[in-house]
């Protein structure tokens, strides 16, 4: 499709080249914005360049931060000696959202995949070592993804941390909440009957 | 559009959007097949571990050969082989398997022997002894390529025909052994002791429940895999070493401890 306007061109394959969407989504995208007021088009205008221009990567936790140690990583009120590993920043959202965890968190950016061109040195599995090394933590959480990547980076890591005075978790894997015992698959229901527990009595 | 129903190999998924997956599977009527699977992440996900990498699957798809990627309609588990993550010595082996698959395998393959035996691999690597995962890999790997038409002469000369004797040359360009009579006249030729060549010839004849007590030297297996690899490169047009194999560290965690004291890049 040949477009009347260069700017409207370059625009629609910039957004074509955002996850998900193809040519005609970029199409819709660009008109919708060549319509929208002024104010509209550069208040998005302005969020991508801030992003671009103050976000970085917090340099004890790895997360997306503006201010450098992030607000998790400075909050007096979280424990300092609990530090839950994640694969993404994403990953830490969902678990603050979850209200269950006030500790420190490490993101890793990544899980072991070589299919994926990601081994050790991608995962800044050094930069966690360094901060256990530092002694103040006392339990590393393991909340890698329960897949085959997930786990082999939770291995891995776990053997990297043998050496330190910490104790190591792996949260457990097994049938969501909600989920239905018929339905799971027998890898599932496998990891669910390894994670099983003492029941709790009064 | 048809409906298509196949026994597979997950090698590869991507997430896509918020809720799909892209899939790369090696199927045991269709060679490999790209598919989208939709909505099977997210609040409700669907088919369970059927849709990561090492899981044994049925697969329904819905078929367009003008399109490059099939949709998915089912996946049901036949095997997860989760113990290929529980350890990282299996894990880079199992993911130098699937990542040999998706070098070699270039789409509709017809169905024929690779499939059992890359199968079989995966179920091998996940109980045989850690010290056997080296040679196991590489009679994958020999026996991968000879049922894609690159089998290696590993029992007679190339050149002659005639039965080997001491001392005895390898040809990675002309895919095989020759005899010290005829070595003048193949070019490209190395040395290859009678162990080495003897260890080759294991690894292709024996099936891979037999090699779990073949534990080499580790000089010795790289020694002898440098000599196959040089076949596999001359052999195959997109033929590059493992990845998998060089970027997982297989150092003994210690090793590893050390490597990350003293500040060298980890898994090199
Ligand atoms: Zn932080
Ligand atoms: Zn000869």
């Amino acid at each position: 499709m040949q477009f009347s306007s260069r700017s409207v061109e370059s625009l629609v394959d910039e957004l074509s080249k955002l996850p998900g969407v193809g040519k005609k989504s970029a199409q819709r995208l660009a008109f919708f914005l060549l319509k929208a007021s002024r104010d509209d088009a550069m208040g998005l205008a302005n969020a991508i360049r801030a992003i671009k221009d103050d976000v970085i990567s917090c340099s004890e936790c790895g997360n997306f931060t503006e201010d450098d140690p992030c607000m998790i990583c400075t909050d007096p009120k979280r424990s300092r000696v609990v530090i839950c590993v994640v694969e993404q920043p994403m990953d830490v959202l969902a678990i603050e959202a979850s209200g269950g965890f006030r500790g420190q968190y490490h993101v890793l950016r990544g899980a072991l995949n070589p299919l994926d061109k990601i081994g050790p040195d991608q995962i800044r599995a050094r930069e966690l070592v360094e901060r256990v090394r530092r002694g103040e933590i006392s339990e590393v959480i393991l909340a890698t993804n329960p897949n085959p990547p997930g786990e082999a980076t939770a291995y891995f890591l776990s053997d990297l941390l043998q050496e330190f005075s910490v104790s190591v978790t792996r949260i457990a894997r097994g049938i969501p909440v909600g989920g239905d015992l018929e339905y799971s698959d027998q890898a599932t229901l496998a990891r669910a009957l390894e994670g099983r527990k003492p029941v709790e009595t009064q | 559009m048809a409906i298509e129903k196949s026994e597979a190999i997950i090698l590869r998924t991507l997430n896509f959007r918020d809720t799909s997956k892209i899939l790369t599977a090696y199927t045991l009527d269709h060679g490999l097949v790209s598919l989208i699977a939709k909505g099977v992440r997210g609040p409700k996900p669907r088919f369970g571990s059927a849709l990561e990498i090492f899981a044994h699957v049925d697969l329904v798809y819905y078929n367009k050969d003008s399109r490059d990627l099939q949709l998915l309609s089912q996946a049901s588990l036949l095997e997860a082989h989760l113990g290929l993550a529980s350890n990282l010595d299996r894990y880079r082996h199992a993911c130098a398997v699937l990542e040999f698959l998706l070098k070699l395998l270039s789409g509709q393959e017809p169905p024929g022997k690779l499939y059992p035996l890359a199968l079989r691999t995966l179920e091998v690597l996940e109980k045989a002894p850690v010290a056997s995962l080296g040679s196991l890999f590489l009679a994958f790997q020999i026996k991968a390529v000879s049922f894609l038409g690159h089998r290696p002469e590993l029992f007679s000369c190339i050149s002659c025909r005639e039965s080997l004797t001491e001392p005895v040359y390898f040809a990675p360009l002309h895919g095989g052994t020759v005899c010290d009579n005829c070595v003048v006249e193949v070019d490209g030729t190395r040395t290859i002791t009678q162990s080495q060549l003897g260890f080759l010839q294991r690894l292709m004849k024996s099936t891979l429940a037999e090699l779990f007590e073949d534990v080499p030297s580790s000089e010795f297996m790289a020694d002898t895999r440098g000599i196959f690899e040089l076949f596999l490169a001359s052999q195959l047009d997109r033929y590059e070493p493992s990845r998998s194999l060089r970027q997982i560290p297989n150092r003994h965690a210690l090793g590893l401890r050390e490597a990350l004291k003293a500040g060298d890049p980890l898994g090199n």
